[in-house]
């Protein structure tokens, strides 16, 4: 789980347009191509967090559901 | 520039140079920190030991003398017997390519290594194993980067393979002319609509095709802002795996083609067919070439044959797709050293590119040590029209000894080919044939090996 939060937090983290000295290199990646990564890299983090949270939530109902452990059972009690 | 190879212009942090039968490639400036920062990771040597990576190793600069007195570094590589070109090769083999680009970028990236561009040039292939080539596209990663090469491996290796997985059509006249690759927007007009609505699809395809179409009215800030852009590294690995999980299911969309059943169809029984195997054997472990040329390779029969027989490496040139595909699988399968190529013999690989030097065509790539010519001659000389004599004349220019099949008006393969139409070759007679190959050569074996009168001769020029 702490892999799925950690990609949300800085896949989410690509939607901000961040300032650094552009890596040599001497191919144009072509903007299209930038803003494509840009949006897959939201969709990773948009996923990320989904998960996270359908987690949560089955985890939640999972444990209303089942009884506590070493509680007796319905069987055993009659 | 002298020595220079034409096609090493691109990228300044380095270039390749062709000097006394010795390939050397040099460091530049722009390139040093990079290199020696790949190098203290001893990733390459790893991925050179497993056959990913093409062998390089530190010679002296004094080796270049005079040519290259800008390198801080010189390195040499062991001569590649041939160089393909991406529009030659099989849908296997540009998929075995894109495939190998994609793995060596995320292995790369785990050492704290990127790379500098994705293209479909810097893979060569030794039997059907992709080999990179180029050692400066690796260099260090810088925090955040993007891929930049995701749009030239787009053009050059997806978008060529998607164009053949879905529609059937072979991607190989499409490439040959454009050798940027193919763009997005050609790319969305020529496929079904029901394959452009994956979100995959749409985010490779369809959102670059559509921006490539307003490219022209964003601004300049824009383009400011995107030079920019961070993408974080759990992402950049993610993007490259996905898009190795989707290149990995690619198929060639095909229908079952004329002639990748050709040797359960043809005219020879499996006594005449066992001859012609030993026909080829015995050439090829008399005359034991490095490298031979399978004209016409169909799926690969006697080029195994010759293999087995001794032969080095066998590169063959076929049109039909569906036996290209079927060679190239039986090269892998087989651990042949066997490379399958796209090539029309009527229309071979020009000399193209930039200066028209920069890929260079099929004939000016041909220094093999022989050539088979194995029932192809009916093809060129009756049904494309080409002069008897021009055929053998071309088929001799191409290495110094080799074997051609002539097969006979009176073989139903070629009596097929005159069905519908007159025929106007009074000229194609086996005693033509003889005559015109023994002008331009020695006959070294004539054999005739069925009973329609077809005749093998292997031959070695003066």
């Amino acid at each position: 789980m702490g892999r799925w939060v950690f990609a949300a937090l800085v896949c989410a983290a690509a939607l901000v347009f961040v300032p650094t000295p552009a890596a040599a290199q001497y191919l144009d990646p072509g903007a299209s191509s930038v803003i494509v990564q840009i949006i897959i890299a939201g969709l990773i983090g948009v996923a990320a967090v989904l998960r996270l949270y359908w987690g949560r939530l089955k985890a939640f109902f999972a444990s209303r559901r089942k009884p506590p452990a070493g509680a007796p059972s319905d069987q055993q009690d009659r | 520039m002298p020595g220079r190879v034409a096609s090493s212009f691109r990228d300044p942090s380095g270039h390749v140079y062709d000097i006394g039968g010795r390939v050397f490639r040099t460091v530049r400036a722009p390139g040093r920190d990079d290199f020696e920062f790949v190098r203290s990771t001893g990733f390459l040597e790893g991925k050179v030991r497993s056959g990913q990576v093409l062998e390089a190793h530190l010679v002296p600069n004094e080796l270049l003398g005079d040519v290259a007195p800008d390198a801080c570094y010189v390195l040499e590589h062991p001569r590649l017997e041939f160089v393909s070109h991406p529009y030659e090769w099989s849908f296997w083999g540009l998929r075995a390519a894109a495939l190998l680009t994609l793995e060596l970028h995320r292995d790369a990236l785990r050492h704290g290594i990127s790379m500098s561009d994705a293209s479909a040039y810097n893979v060569q292939f030794d039997g059907p194993n992709p080999v990179l080539i180029d050692y400066l596209s690796f260099r260090r990663y810088q925090d955040g980067e993007l891929w930049a090469g995701h749009r030239q491996f787009c053009e050059q290796l997806l978008y060529p393979l998607l164009l053949t997985a879905y529609t059937g059509v072979p991607f190989n006249a499409m490439l040959r002319s454009h050798l940027s690759g193919i763009g997005a927007s050609d790319l969305l007009a020529l496929l079904p609509v029901l394959h452009r609505l994956s979100p995959r699809f749409l985010l490779h395809v369809g959102l670059p095709a559509r921006l490539s179409r307003t490219r022209s009215r964003s601004t300049a800030t824009t383009a400011e802002q995107l030079s920019h852009t961070k993408l974080p590294k759990t992402a950049l690995l993610r993007i490259l795996e996905a898009m190795h999980s989707w290149v990995g299911a690619l198929r060639p969309h095909r229908r079952r083609t004329a002639w990748q059943t050709y040797a359960d169809l043809n005219s020879y029984s499996e006594g005449e067919r066992g001859e012609k195997a030993r026909f080829v054997a015995e050439f090829v472990a008399a005359s034991r070439p490095r490298t031979l040329w399978d004209l016409g390779c169909n799926t690969g029969d006697y080029s195994k044959v010759a293999l087995e027989a001794g032969a080095g490496r066998v590169i063959g040139f076929e049109t039909d797709q569906g036996a290209l595909d079927a060679a190239f699988l039986r090269a892998e399968r087989e651990k042949l050293r066997f490379l399958p190529l796209y090539q029309e013999l009527l229309n071979p690989s020009p000399d193209q590119g930039w200066r028209q030097e920069e890929r260079k065509g099929l004939q000016s790539r041909a220094q093999a040590d022989a050539v088979l010519m194995l029932a192809l001659i009916h093809h060129l000389a009756i049904a494309n029209n080409v002069p008897l004599a021009e055929v053998v004349d071309w088929a001799t220019s191409l290495a110094p000894a080799g074997v051609i099949e002539f097969v006979p008006k009176e073989d139903p393969m070629a009596a097929a080919l005159l069905a519908l139409r007159p025929d106007i070759f009074p000229d194609y007679t086996r005693e033509a044939f003889l005559a015109a190959l023994g002008e331009r050569a020695d006959l070294t074996s004539v054999r005739e090996i069925t009973g329609t009168g077809r005749l093998l001769v292997a031959y070695r020029r003066p």
